[in-house]
């Protein structure tokens, strides 16, 4: 997907969300702030770090989590962290002290040595998280983080993703659920075909449609 | 790069790779096993064998009458005289009922004896396909020998010639003395072979879990995200397969090297030049030999593997890797060819042919070296070009861009280099067998199957484009007037061409001059003019400008720059013609075409120039056979002139 003039800001302590259709470009915004993908023009900046021209610097204070990410099966959720925590540049004994601390906050502290090949997909999922957060990213991106989960799984994200709000984390997600969106964002971005149509708090993308209800304003600001 | 990081990636994929019984069933256990396995099994199977053939009895034939021949013959135990009683003994061998004949011609032993002079023929009858009937015949082989040696003593005894001593020969083995040792022959001709495959085994899961299995699994993102960076990750997993095929090797060479002892306690004697006799010095000097073709087979599996988005998909490309791998196998074997300058500067070819030479005892440290050092700028190369394709969009998200999309993006390099080789290739055994076979049929055959048909089917069947959004078969820019245009350029390539062949043949020596060309062509069939200038000129006219001025130039990446396309077209147009004499003149045209095709924004103007182009070089070779005269010449060039101005004053009015 191809994406142009998309511009928005994203304070600490904040839930910023993408709204769009599939196959708008949220998924190619994000893996472009991440990093992953290459943008032909434009700049972002994480405080005074410009990504692009920094990537290295701008990696190490942000967090990547998608829905599909996935786990390598042979290896147990502590290698896993340490091997994610150690490629983020910390030290032996932090990653060791923080692998247990996320083991023990997101509750999979008994699966810790465990293959993840065996693991459920409630505690697969929590682990991903603790994977995406363990080196202690500002902000954290979250590419449709609750698509596929059960209502259990979706709820723990939800306190997971709030939880990193009220700590101060800049929080970047896209969504395609109006549910999800008004539940949890402060401030939204409604994106399609590439292009960035509103950004505004639900208030105001209602108060500019005209429109009483969050899906009313989407669907209203897709089709014109 | 930082070596830390490439420390975590190596230990983390190391350990996911042992857990894997995919990569640790080959790795360790096959490899262990092999070299016992085969060491002990072998010279058993054959000695049993050897001591079948010497035990079995062979049923024969003789046909035909000699006392002499049925004495040697009855002197050998294994052979059972059986008495079939016909003159077609082939039948009797072909059903198996004996399993090889002797045929005698008539008297032939008192013919041999009372003429000095005559000489006989003597038929030995067996059946190639079957093993005991090729061993009979090798034994009714000897016994024709003896026969002949009896002969000869009666004849020298009837010319009163006694030789008191035989002469006899006697032949000694020259060994070649090497410092590591010599590995015994056993060794030296199945090691290689079995190594080889052994370190391609052990890449295969390895390489396509760390590269392929990461996308699969969405845990390149992940990884992406940290601050490894591309190559690091490269060069770290580069180091993982490499370190499973170099221990799938070293392990099933520590086998064969054990297994020496193993077979010296088991059987003492192994028979048939099946000993194993691997020296110490040899042993470690070989292994360290095997350490570039690991690492160079190791980059070349991860190459393959960043190609496929799946597992399955990357098996595929797998096979041709392990094919590919194979080739040298036979040129380090059979042929008597040790390292040197050329074949030190191959991969792949380089490893192989310094191992056999280690083991055979040739060691040469220079050579060796050249070979270390090009494997690992090979595989540095390797490295450069692979690690950008982890990253690469489609292949590290799945993304499939619909036809419209990538037509109007207009980048089908990849495709455009398949349909390239594959009409070359066509061209250059496909079109040699048409044209041999079916002379002026094979031409026309040619056109059609090798430069349309395929053209037509890659645009339609396999990019699923419409055909005319490619073709371009719509009015020329400037018009009718374009096309005269075009047709008054025609005399102006043919002399440009048989000048510049001319001036040619006075630098290249040996090179032909377009008449002789020509006059090549027209000998392929005793053909009408109107046929001729139909196949060779209209035709080619027609097929050649669909292939290159259609469909390749319309499917080159629109960023190309104008002179960019024209000269990739013209290049492969003169490639195509598969001449190096008639490369830049055919190079030239193709050109000028594909310059016409872009100034017009139609195919027609080429068409039309392309056909007259060649239906005038057949006029002129049937009409003015050699070179013709300096006015035609001067015609040309100036109907060029007014053709070239008036194409350009005429696209030029269309635009403006």
């Amino acid at each position: 997907m191809a994406c142009r003039d998309i511009s928005f800001t994203v304070q600490d302590g904040e839930i910023f969300g993408l709204l769009g259709p599939n196959g708008a470009g949220k998924t190619t915004t994000l893996r472009i702030i991440a990093t992953i993908l290459r943008a032909t023009t434009g700049n972002a900046k994480l405080d005074d770090i410009d990504i692009f021209s920094e990537p290295d610097k701008a990696r190490s204070l942000m967090g990547f989590l998608s829905s599909n990410t996935g786990l390598y099966d042979r290896l147990t959720p502590a290698e896993i962290l340490h091997y994610f925590g150690r490629l983020c540049g910390m030290s032996e004994a932090e990653v060791k002290a923080r692998s247990l601390q996320l083991a023990q906050s997101l509750d999979f502290e008994k699966y810790l040595h465990a293959r993840c090949a065996g693991l459920s997909q409630g505690t697969r999922q929590k682990v991903s998280i603790a994977r995406a957060i363990v080196h202690n990213p500002r902000l954290m991106i979250l590419d449709e983080p609750s698509t596929g989960l059960d209502v259990l799984a979706t709820q723990s994200m939800h306190d997971f993703i709030l939880q990193a709000k009220a700590q101060g984390k800049a929080i970047l997600l896209s969504t395609h659920s109006m549910d999800e969106a008004e539940k949890l964002c402060d401030r939204i971005g409604v994106i399609n075909d590439g292009k960035l149509l509103a950004v505004g708090t639900i208030d105001e993308l209602k108060a500019t449609t005209g429109k009483a209800s969050l899906e009313a304003a989407f669907v209203n600001l897709v089709r014109n | 790069m930082q070596l830390e990081r490439i420390r975590l990636i190596y230990v983390k994929e190391l350990v996911e790779a042992i857990r894997d019984y995919r990569t640790v069933i080959p790795m360790v256990f096959l490899s262990i096993v092999l070299g016992p396995l085969l060491t002990l099994s072998w010279p058993n199977l054959a000695a049993t064998q050897a001591e079948k053939i010497v035990r079995d009895t062979y049923c024969v034939a003789l046909i035909g009458d000699s006392p002499l021949m049925d004495k040697l013959l009855r002197r050998q135990p294994e052979l059972k005289i059986v008495d079939i009683g016909t003159d077609v003994p082939q039948k009797d061998v072909d059903k198996g009922v004996i399993d090889a004949a002797i045929v005698l011609p008539p008297a032939i032993e008192s013919l041999l004896e009372s003429d000095l002079k005559s000489a006989q023929k003597i038929d030995i009858l067996y059946d190639g396909a079957k093993l005991k009937s090729t061993i009979a015949r090798l034994r009714l082989a000897s016994i024709v020998e003896e026969f002949n040696r009896q002969i000869l003593k009666r004849r020298m005894a009837k010319l009163d010639i006694h030789i008191q001593k035989p002469p006899y020969i006697e032949g000694r083995e020259a060994e070649v003395n090497s410092p590591f040792g010599v590995a015994s022959q056993f060794l030296q001709f199945m090691l290689t072979g079995i190594l080889m495959m052994m370190a391609l085994m052990g890449i295969i899961y390895p390489a396509l879990d760390a590269i392929t299995g990461e996308r699969e699994r969405h845990t390149l993102e992940p990884l992406l995200m940290t601050q490894a960076g591309r190559n690091e990750l490269f060069t770290a997993k580069l180091l993982v397969v490499s370190t499973t095929s170099y221990v799938s090797v070293i392990l099933t060479m520590i086998g064969f090297f054990a297994s020496q002892f193993l077979q010296r306690g088991i059987m003492p004697a192994a028979a048939m030049g099946m000993a194993v006799n691997f020296p110490w010095p040899c042993f470690l000097l070989a292994t360290l030999c095997m350490l570039p073709l690991c690492i160079t087979i190791a980059a070349s599996a991860l190459m393959l593997a960043s190609f496929a988005k799946t597992i399955q998909q990357g098996q595929g490309y797998f096979l041709p890797l392990m094919m590919l791998g194979l080739m040298p196998l036979p040129v380090a074997m059979l042929g008597d060819i040790h390292l040197g300058p050329a074949i030190a500067a191959v991969p792949f070819l380089n490893s192989v042919v310094a191992f056999n030479d280690i083991l055979c005892g040739y060691v040469n440290f220079a050579w060796l070296a050249v070979a270390f050092i090009s494997s690992i700028v090979f595989c540095l190369m390797l490295v450069k070009l692979a690690s950008p394709l982890m990253a690469r969009e489609d292949l590290l998200f799945d993304v499939q861009e619909s036809p419209e999309r990538r037509f109007a993006a207009n980048d089908y390099r990849r495709e455009l280099f398949f349909l390239c080789t594959t009409v070359f290739l066509l061209m250059f055994y496909g079109s040699q067998v048409l044209v041999l076979n079916y002379r002026i049929l094979g031409l026309a055959l040619t056109q059609i199957l090798v430069v349309l048909m395929p053209a037509l089917l890659f645009v339609h069947y396999w990019l699923r484009l419409p055909l005319d959004s490619v073709l371009k078969f719509g009015r020329p820019r400037g018009g009718m007037a374009s096309i005269v245009s075009a047709a008054l350029m025609a005399p102006a390539t043919i002399a440009l061409a048989s000048l510049f062949v001319f001036l040619q043949s006075k630098i290249m020596p040996g090179a032909e001059t377009i008449g002789k060309l020509m006059a090549k062509a027209l000998e392929l069939g005793n053909a009408p003019l109107l046929v001729l200038i139909l196949v060779i000129g209209v035709l080619p006219g027609l097929c050649e400008e669909v292939l290159f001025r259609g469909v390749i130039l319309s499917l080159l990446p629109r960023r190309y720059s104008q002179t960019k396309v024209i000269v990739v077209v013209g290049t492969l147009f003169g490639a195509f013609h598969m001449s190096l004499a008639r490369f830049l003149p055919t190079g030239l045209l193709g050109a000028l075409l594909a310059f016409l095709r872009l100034r017009s924004g139609s195919l027609w103007p080429c068409m039309v120039l392309h056909c007259l182009h060649n239906s005038f070089s057949v006029v002129l070779a049937t009409y003015v056979p050699g070179d013709p005269p300096l006015w035609m010449y001067v015609a040309g060039l100036a109907s060029g002139v007014v053709g070239i101005l008036g194409f350009l004053k005429a696209t030029e009015t269309a635009e403006t």
